[in-house]
C-alpha cells in the first residue's frame, strides 16, 4: 500500500541529522545545538533540520483544478509546466523544520538550496524568524573504501566506460550507425582512435560499460506502446548483446526508458531484451540510482533526473563549479549541482517534493551512505567532471564527479581509470 | 458612546441630555392648554399599562408645525404635538396607546380619539444620531470644557468622559476626517474535544484551545498572536502559548484577556453562531461566574439569544444575538456570505476562493486524538487553530471590508454594526429621516399589517421588470449592450417619485394638469418645478457622491486610497438601489406600492421604447449596413444586433444609439453604451454567455449569466465540462472542438477514467432525517452511514459527499448514494449513465440547443458512448459476486490463465507480445506514480510540514479524493505490474 511522503523525510532527517550535527560541532565547538522549539530570542545557537524552499512559481497540482479540466486532459497544461527551464524566483524563501516546528530562516541565499536539503545552521532567532550567520554545514562525507594501495599484480590500467543517451528510437541511420561504431570500438571489432593498436588500445581495458539511462527515447507515454517502440527496442536489444558478447555492461533505467517514472527507478524488464538476455552473466539490468565496487572503487550515479531537479529548482549555476572542473563549459552547471548533492549527501534532495519517487517508509535510500570514488549523472549535455576533494579531516578519498553527456547528441562516451580515476572522452563522430 | 482617539485610545463617553421623543398628529384646535392635560392622561394611560409604575413617564408634551412626508399637499404646516418620554423603551407603550386611541378632557370634548403617530418607530440610537448628525464611524469632537474626564470609571476604556448631547460636534467624512480611526481588532478561533460521531456540545465536551490575533486597524502585522491550551503545549514560535490544567483557568485568563485588550471589533469565521456561543455556554456549565463579562462597560454580562434575521435580499437565516457593548462583532462568515454568492461557504473554500489558497482541514474527531496525545501533537493542534484565528484577518484585510463597511455606514448615516445585523431598509430609513428632519417633515409610522396579510398583498402588489423575449442562438456577430445607468434611481430622479410628491387620486383634479405627471401603472406625482421629492434627492445625493467618488478613483493612484474611494463607490450604488427596493418591501417600514410600482412601469416602457427606436432607425434603407435587431431585453439592459460582422463599427453603432435614444428620456435617465458580446451564445432568458469587448483590442473576459458554471450542488464534472464548452466556443470559436471534448469527456466519463473527486456532489446536512419530508440521497446515505460506524458517521451540521453508485435494478435514486471513500475502498462501480442522464444533459442541451441541430444525438448518443467500462465488482457490492471465486486472467486478453507456471500475467496467446503488455502496464503505473506525487506533495506542503503526517480530511478541497483514489490505484497497479516476475 502507497503510504505518505512523511516517512521518508523522517527519515532522511534521522539518517542525516547526527551527522550534521557532528559537522556543526566540528565547525563551531563552542555553539549550543537547539530545537526549532527550544530558540529563544537573540540567543547564538544551531540548529539542525530539513530545508522548505518555499517558491511561488513552483508547479502545484491545484492549478490543473484553476485552469480547468479541459486543459489538463489535452496535456497542455502539464507540457507547459515541464518546458520551464527554472522555477526560481528572487523572491523565494527557506523555512527550516526538524521534528517539532518550522521557522523560516533569513539571511541565506535561498537560490542555492532545495527542499529536502538537511543541514545545520548557526545564527539567532529574531522575531520569530531565524537569522543565519552565514554559513552552514552539512553532513561530512562518510568513509567508503580505504585508499586502495595499489597491488602489484594489477598494475594493469582498467577503465569503467561511463555512457549514456543512446535514445534509440529515432530511426535515424547517422545515429545507427554511430551507436554501431561504439559497440565495435568496445568489443574490439574496429580499429583503435588515433595510433593506438588493436590489442594495445584503451578499448581493450574497458573491464565494464555502464549505461546511465536513456537507452529509450519515450518521450511519449501513450498507452498504446507503437509498432517503432518495438522495433527500438530490437535494435536496442542487439546492441546490449554484442556488448554484453564482450564486456560486463550495466543497463540503468533512465527518464524515457521503459520502466517506472518515479524514483528509484526499476530495472528493465528483461523480457525487453531476448537476446541480450541470454548473456546471464554480464548483461545486468539495473536500478537507477545505481550503485556497485569495481575492482574496489566505488561508483554511484543516477541517470541525471537528480541533477536536472537541481537546476530547475535552485540557481545552482556554472559560477559554481570549482576550480578542478575541467571539460565543456555547458557542463559546469550539471557537475556544480552534482557535487552540490554530494555535499548534502544526498543524492535527490527534491525528491519527493519536486522529484516523484516511492513513498518509502522505512529509510530513506537516498542517503549517501558511503560516499563513493565516482559519482556520476547521466543524460546531460555536455562532458565534464571535477575532482571534489573532502575534508581531510574525515579522511576520506575523493571523489570523481562526472557528467555523463548524452551519446545521442554529442557522440561522447567517458572512460575512467578505476585506479587513478583519471577521467576522459572519446568522441565517435 | 464607543470609540477610538486618533492615537488609538478607547473612549467611552457618557452623552446625558438626550430624550426619546416622537411626534402625534393633533388636530388644528388642539391649544398650548390641551398640553398639559394631554401629557398627564397620556402619562396615566402608560404608567397603567405598564403595571401602575408610578412617576412621570411622559416628560413633555409640546406643539409643532411641521408637514407629513406621506403624499403631496398644498397646505404646508400642520399641527403636531411633540411627546417626550423619559425612557427610550416607553416610546413604544406611548405609540401603542395614541394609536388604539383614549379621550382626554377638554379634547375634541372628551371624545374618545385616535392620534396617528410619526417618527415613533425609530430606535433611539439612531434618533440620537439623526438629530446630532452623528453617522456611523466619523469623527466627533469634543470640544475643550465641554466634558468633565470621570475618575471612577464605568467601563473597560482607557478615557472616560461625561457630556452632554448638545455639545459634541460631529465631523462629516471628508478631507483629514475620512480617514478610519485605528480599531483594535482581534480574531479568535476555538477548537473543541468533540467525542466520537458527535458535533462537539457545549454541555459536555471541553474548549480545549483558544487562538487570539490582535491587530491594529491599518496595520498589516498582528501585534498580538497568542494561543491559550488546554494541558501542556510545546511552544511556537512567533506565538505565545498559554497553557493551562484547568479548563475554568483558561477561560478566565481568556476573559480577562479580551478585557485588558479592549478590542473595538471582534471577527472570527462563525463566532456569532458558534465560537461565542459555545464559550459563553461552556463558561455557564463550567460555573465560571466572572466570565461573560466582554462588554466595555464593568459589570455588564454578555446576553445571548436566538434572533431570526429576515430579508428580501438575504434571505433568513436563524442566528445568535449576542449583546457586547461597546464591540461591533464582525462575523465573517456572516460578510460574506451577504455580498458573495459562492458554492460554499467554509473557510477552506472561501480562502481558497479569495486568497488562493488551500487551507488543511481537520476533522474534529481527529482534534480530540490530538488533545489527546503529547504537547508536540497539541501545538500542531495550536498552529492549526492560529492559522483558523489568523484566516479572518486576512480575509478582512483582502476584502478591504473595514474600508466599505465604514464607508456604507457613513454613507447612510447608521452604526457599524447595523450593516451585519440589520437589513437594507434601515439604511433608507436613517437617510430618509435626515432629510425629512431638514424639510421639516416627519415620517408616519406604518402600521405593519398582519402576516397571511402581507403575503396575499405582495403576491399581487406590482409587475415587475420587463425581460424581452430572448431569441436564443449563437451569434457570431458582435452584439451590442446598452445599459441603463442606475436605471431605477434615475427613474425615481426624472420622474419625482416620492412619498411627498404622490398625489392621492381624489385630489388629482385640483391640480393643474401642467404640475404632475402620471406614470405608467396609472399613479401621479407632482412635478418637481413644483415640489422636488425626497427621494429624488436622496438618490442625487448618493449618486452625486458616486459620481465623485469615481472620479477621484480615476485620479487616485495609491492603492490604499484607490481601495476606499472604491468601497464608497460601491456603497452608494447598492445604497441608491436599495431606496427603489425600501418602497417597495411589503414588510418595510414604509412601503409605497405607487412608488415602485410606477418606477418598474416607467423601465418597461423604457426598454420597449429603445428597441422600437433602435429597429426603426438602424436599417438598412437608412444606410447602415445591417438591420439592427434587439435580441434581448433585460430589466435594464438591451442587446442589440446591429448586424455588421464589425467589432469597431458596432461599437461605434452602439455609442451612436446610446446617445439618440438617451435623449428622449428624462434627464437624468441617459442609456449607456458599455460592452460588445461577440460571440455571445443566448440560452433563454437570464441565461446567456459571451465574451465582453470593451475596446477592439483585446476582450474583457468570458461573461456567463444563469449557467451551471458555479451552482454549489453540482459535482465538479458539470462545472467543468460547461467552462470549458464556453471557453472552446466562445473563446477559440471552435465548436466542433467542444462538441469532439464533450465527446471524448462523456466516453471518459462511462469508460470510468475520470477523476474520482469529479463525481463528488455535497450537500448541507442541516436537519435531522424525521424532519425532511421526502427521501433524500445524503440524508439516506448519512443514516446507512450510521449503521456502519456511528463513530465516523456525518452529523447533523456537515456537508455530506456521496457519489451515485450502481445499485440494484429499479433502485430509488436516494438508496445509489454512497459515500466516495467507502465507494472507492469496496470497488463499488459508479453509475456513470446517472452522472450522464442526470448532471450533463440538460445543461449540455441548453447550450449547444441554438448552436446544433441535432445536438441530443451528436452528443449523447454518438459512438463515443458505445464503450463502458465496470471495474470488477467485488463481494461486498453484494450480488452474485459473493459466490465468485477469483481466477486470475490475463492482462492482455482477460481470459482466464490456464496454466499459471508459464506466466502469473499473460495467457498463452499473449505471451508473445509480452513486452507490448509489459509496456501498457508500465504507462498506467508511471501516470499514477505522477499523479501520486503530485498530490501527496502538495498536501504534505499545504500542512506547512514535511516530518508530520498528512492529517487534512477537507472534503471541499479537490485533491481529496483524488489523492485517496490514487493511492489505491497505484497499489493495484503495482500489482498487477508485479505478475510480471518483475
Amino acid at each position: 500500500m502507497h503510504g505518505q511522503y512523511f516517512q521518508l523525510y523522517f527519515n532522511r532527517l534521522q539518517a542525516l541529522k547526527p551527522r550534521a550535527r557532528e559537522a556543526a560541532r566540528a565547525r563551531w565547538p563552542t555553539m549550543p545545538t537547539r530545537a526549532v522549539l527550544e530558540l529563544c530570542e537573540d540567543e547564538a545557537c544551531v540548529i539542525v533540520g530539513t530545508i522548505y524552499k518555499d517558491m511561488k512559481d513552483k508547479p502545484i497540482i491545484l492549478d490543473e483544478y484553476v485552469k480547468g479540466y479541459g486543459e489538463e486532459a489535452e496535456g497542455a497544461a502539464a507540457t507547459t509546466r515541464e518546458e520551464r527551464a527554472t522555477y526560481t524566483r528572487e523572491d523565494d524563501g527557506l523555512e527550516f523544520e526538524d521534528e517539532g516546528a518550522r521557522v523560516k530562516l533569513l539571511g541565506v541565499d535561498a537560490g542555492k538550496f532545495v527542499t529536502g536539503v538537511v543541514c545545520a545552521v548557526k545564527g539567532k532567532a529574531v522575531k520569530g524568524d531565524f537569522l543565519v550567520d552565514d554559513v552552514v554545514a552539512y553532513a561530512p562525507p562518510t568513509t567508503g573504501e580505504a585508499k586502495k594501495s595499489k597491488s602489484e599484480a594489477s598494475t594493469a590500467t582498467k577503465y569503467v566506460c561511463l555512457v549514456s543517451g543512446f535514445e534509440i528510437g529515432g530511426n535515424d541511420a547517422a545515429a545507427s550507425a554511430r551507436n554501431q561504431m561504439f559497440v565495435d570500438y568496445v568489443t574490439g571489432a574496429s580499429i583503435a582512435y588515433g595510433d593506438e593498436s588493436p590489442s594495445d588500445s584503451d578499448a581493450a581495458k574497458i573491464c565494464r560499460v555502464i549505461i546511465a539511462g536513456g537507452t529509450m527515447d519515450l518521450k511519449t507515454s501513450s498507452e498504446e506502446p507503437s509498432a517503432a517502440t518495438s522495433e527500438a527496442l530490437k535494435e536496442l536489444d542487439i546492441m546490449l548483446a554484442e556488448l554484453a558478447s564482450a564486456v560486463p555492461v550495466d543497463v540503468m533505467s533512465g527518464k524515457t526508458d521503459p520502466t517506472n517514472k518515479a524514483m528509484p527507478q526499476q530495472p528493465l524488464h528483461p523480457v525487453y531484451f531476448p537476446e541480450a538476455s541470454k548473456y546471464e552473466k554480464t548483461m545486468c539490468l539495473v536500478t537507477n540510482p545505481h550503485d556497485l565496487t569495481v575492482d574496489q572503487t566505488s561508483f554511484l550515479g543516477t541517470s541525471g533526473q537528480n541533477v536536472e531537479d537541481v537546476m530547475k529548482f535552485s540557481t545552482i549555476d556554472a559560477d559554481d563549479v570549482s576550480s578542478a572542473f575541467v571539460g565543456a563549459a555547458a557542463a559546469k552547471r550539471p557537475v556544480a549541482a552534482l557535487t552540490q548533492t554530494l555535499r548534502w549527501q544526498h543524492i535527490a534532495p527534491g525528491a519527493p517534493d519536486t522529484l516523484a519517487c516511492y513513498p518509502f517508509k522505512d529509510r530513506d535510500p537516498f542517503v549517501i551512505e558511503r560516499t563513493p570514488r565516482v559519482y556520476f549523472a547521466g543524460c546531460q549535455d555536455a562532458f565534464g567532471y571535477e575532482r571534489v576533494s573532502h575534508d581531510p579531516a574525515a579522511g576520506v578519498a575523493d571523489t570523481l564527479v562526472v557528467a555523463v553527456p548524452k551519446f545521442s547528441s554529442t557522440g561522447i562516451a567517458v572512460l575512467v581509470d578505476i585506479d587513478t580515476l583519471s577521467c576522459r572522452s572519446i568522441q565517435f563522430l | 458612546m464607543f470609540g477610538v482617539t486618533k492615537e488609538g485610545h478607547s473612549v467611552c463617553a457618557h452623552v446625558h441630555g438626550f430624550e426619546p421623543y416622537f411626534y402625534a398628529s393633533v388636530p388644528e384646535n388642539f391649544g398650548e392648554a390641551d398640553c398639559a392635560a394631554f401629557r398627564r392622561r397620556l402619562n396615566e394611560e402608560v404608567s397603567a399599562a405598564r403595571k401602575n409604575a408610578p412617576g412621570v413617564h411622559v416628560v413633555d408634551v409640546s406643539l409643532e408645525r411641521k408637514q407629513s412626508l406621506m403624499h403631496y399637499s398644498d397646505v404646508k404646516d400642520r399641527l403636531f404635538a411633540k411627546i417626550t418620554m423619559g425612557l427610550p423603551n416607553m416610546v413604544s407603550a406611548a405609540r401603542g396607546i395614541l394609536e388604539k386611541g383614549f379621550s382626554v378632557p377638554g379634547v375634541r370634548d372628551g371624545a374618545f380619539t385616535t392620534y396617528p403617530t410619526f417618527e415613533s418607530n425609530i430606535v433611539y440610537a439612531l434618533r440620537f444620531m439623526v438629530d446630532c448628525a452623528v453617522v456611523g464611524g466619523n469623527w466627533i469632537e469634543f470640544p475643550v470644557n465641554s466634558y468633565t474626564v470621570r475618575a471612577k470609571k464605568a467601563s473597560h476604556c482607557q478615557i472616560e468622559v461625561d457630556i452632554m448631547y448638545d455639545k459634541l460636534i460631529s465631523h462629516p467624512a471628508e478631507g483629514e476626517y475620512s480617514k478610519l480611526a485605528p480599531f483594535r481588532i482581534l480574531s479568535v478561533d476555538i477548537e473543541c474535544a468533540g467525542r466520537k460521531g458527535h458535533f462537539p456540545d457545549a454541555q459536555l465536551d471541553p474548549v480545549i484551545q483558544i487562538a487570539t490575533l490582535v491587530t491594529e486597524q491599518g496595520s498589516d502585522k498582528p501585534i498580538i498572536r497568542a494561543v491559550w491550551t488546554l494541558d501542556t503545549c510545546a511552544p511556537i514560535v512567533g506565538a505565545d502559548v498559554l497553557s493551562f490544567k484547568d479548563e475554568r483557568e483558561l477561560l478566565r485568563n481568556w476573559g480577562n484577556f479580551l478585557r485588558g485588550c479592549d478590542p473595538d471589533l471582534l471577527i472570527g469565521y462563525n463566532i456569532v453562531n458558534f465560537d461565542f456561543p459555545y464559550l459563553l455556554e461552556r463558561a455557564e456549565k463550567l460555573g465560571v461566574a466572572d466570565f461573560p463579562y466582554w462588554g466595555r462597560l464593568i459589570g455588564t454580562k454578555v446576553r445571548m439569544r436566538d434572533t431570526v434575521f429576515s430579508s428580501k435580499a438575504y434571505g433568513t437565516h436563524e442566528s445568535k444575538e449576542i449583546s457586547c457593548e461597546g464591540r461591533v462583532q464582525f462575523d465573517m462568515l456572516r460578510a460574506i456570505q451577504r455580498d458573495y454568492k459562492l458554492s460554499s461557504y467554509s473557510l477552506n473554500a472561501v480562502s481558497a476562493h479569495f486568497l488562493g489558497e488551500q487551507k488543511e482541514d481537520v476533522h474534529y474527531s481527529a482534534i480530540s486524538e490530538l488533545q489527546n496525545g503529547t504537547p508536540e501533537t497539541r501545538r500542531r493542534l495550536a498552529v492549526y487553530c492560529l492559522k483558523d484565528a489568523y484566516l479572518p484577518q486576512r480575509l478582512l484585510d483582502k476584502l478591504m471590508y473595514m474600508y466599505n463597511y465604514i464607508e456604507m455606514a457613513r454613507v447612510t448615516g447608521v452604526p457599524l454594526n447595523y450593516l451585519l445585523t440589520r437589513g437594507q431598509s434601515i439604511k433608507v430609513m436613517s437617510q430618509l429621516l435626515r432629510k425629512a428632519r431638514q424639510r421639516n417633515m416627519l415620517i408616519p409610522h406604518h402600521v405593519k399589517q398582519g402576516g397571511g396579510n402581507v403575503q396575499a398583498e405582495g403576491g399581487v402588489a406590482y409587475e415587475g421588470a420587463t425581460v424581452l423575449d430572448a431569441k436564443a442562438g449563437y451569434y457570431e456577430m458582435p452584439i451590442a449592450t446598452l445599459d441603463f445607468a442606475s436605471l431605477y434611481p434615475s427613474i425615481m430622479m426624472a420622474h419625482n417619485l416620492c412619498y411627498s410628491t404622490l398625489v392621492p387620486k381624489d385630489k388629482v383634479g385640483k391640480l393643474n394638469p401642467d404640475d404632475y405627471g402620471t406614470s405608467p401603472s396609472g399613479d401621479t406625482f407632482v412635478k418637481a418645478s413644483k415640489v422636488k421629492g425626497i427621494l429624488p434627492e436622496i438618490l442625487e445625493e448618493l449618486l452625486g457622491a458616486r459620481k465623485r467618488a469615481k472620479a477621484d478613483l480615476k485620479k487616485a493612484t495609491d492603492p490604499l486610497q484607490k481601495a476606499v474611494l472604491d468601497g464608497r463607490q460601491l456603497a452608494l450604488k447598492v445604497s441608491a438601489n436599495s431606496v427603489y427596493g425600501f418602497t417597495g418591501a411589503m414588510v418595510g417600514q414604509l412601503p409605497c406600492l405607487e412608488i415602485s410600482s410606477s418606477t418598474t412601469a416607467y423601465g418597461r416602457t423604457m426598454i420597449d421604447h429603445t428597441k422600437k427606436m433602435v429597429e426603426e432607425k438602424y436599417r438598412t434603407v437608412n444606410g447602415y449596413t445591417g438591420n439592427a435587431e434587439v435580441i434581448y431585453g433585460d430589466t435594464d439592459s438591451v442587446m442589440i444586433k446591429f448586424n455588421t460582422p464589425d467589432l469597431a463599427e458596432s461599437m461605434k453603432l452602439g455609442e451612436e444609439a446610446a446617445v439618440y435614444v438617451s435623449e428622449t428620456f428624462l434627464k437624468p435617465i441617459k442609456l449607456e453604451f458599455e460592452k460588445v458580446y461577440w460571440p455571445y451564445l443566448l440560452i433563454s432568458k437570464k441565461r446567456y454567455a459571451g465574451l465582453l469587448w470593451t475596446n477592439t483590442e483585446n476582450y474583457d473576459k468570458m461573461d456567463t449569466k444563469g449557467i451551471e458554471t458555479v451552482r454549489r450542488d453540482n459535482c465538479l464534472l458539470v462545472r467543468q465540462v460547461i467552462e470549458t464548452v464556453l471557453e472552446k466556443i466562445l473563446k477559440q470559436r471552435d465548436v466542433q472542438g467542444a462538441v469532439k471534448y464533450v465527446q471524448s469527456t462523456i466516453a471518459d466519463l462511462l469508460m470510468n477514467r475520470l477523476d474520482f473527486s469529479q463525481l463528488v456532489i455535497t450537500k448541507g446536512f442541516t436537519k435531522e432525517a424525521d424532519s425532511y419530508g421526502v427521501k433524500m440521497a445524503h440524508i439516506e446515505l448519512a443514516q446507512r452511514m450510521r449503521q456502519r460506524d456511528p463513530a465516523t458517521a456525518p452529523v447533523v451540521g456537515d456537508r455530506i459527499a456521496y457519489v451515485i453508485i450502481k445499485a440494484a435494478k429499479n433502485a430509488k435514486a436516494y438508496e445509489k448514494s454512497e459515500d466516495p471513500i467507502f465507494a472507492l475502498d469496496n470497488n463499488l462501480p459508479i453509475d456513470t449513465k446517472h452522472y450522464l442522464d442526470h448532471y450533463l444533459t440538460k445543461p449540455l442541451l441548453r447550450i449547444f440547443e441554438p448552436i446544433l441541430h441535432n445536438a441530443q444525438s451528436v452528443l449523447l448518443h454518438g459512438e463515443h458512448t458505445r464503450r463502458i467500462a465496470q471495474p470488477t465488482p467485488t463481494a461486498k457490492a453484494g450480488g452474485i459476486m459473493q459466490f465468485a471465486k477469483i481466477r486470475l486472467s490475463c492482462i492482455g486478453c482477460r481470459a482466464p490463465i490456464s496454466d499459471e507456471k508459464m506466466s502469473k500475467s499473460l495467457c498463452k496467446n499473449c505471451l508473445n507480445d509480452e513486452s507490448q503488455h509489459l509496456r501498457k502496464a508500465l504507462a498506467s503505473v508511471n501516470n499514477l506514480e505522477g499523479d501520486f506525487n503530485r498530490l501527496w506533495t502538495q498536501c504534505q506542503r499545504c500542512q506547512g510540514s514535511l516530518h508530520q503526517d498528512v492529517l487534512c480530511t477537507s472534503r471541499d478541497c479537490p485533491i481529496f479524493y483524488r489523492r485517496k483514489k490514487v493511492q489505491k490505484d497505484l497499489t493495484e497497479a503495482t500489482a498487477q505490474l508485479r505478475r510480471f516476475d518483475w
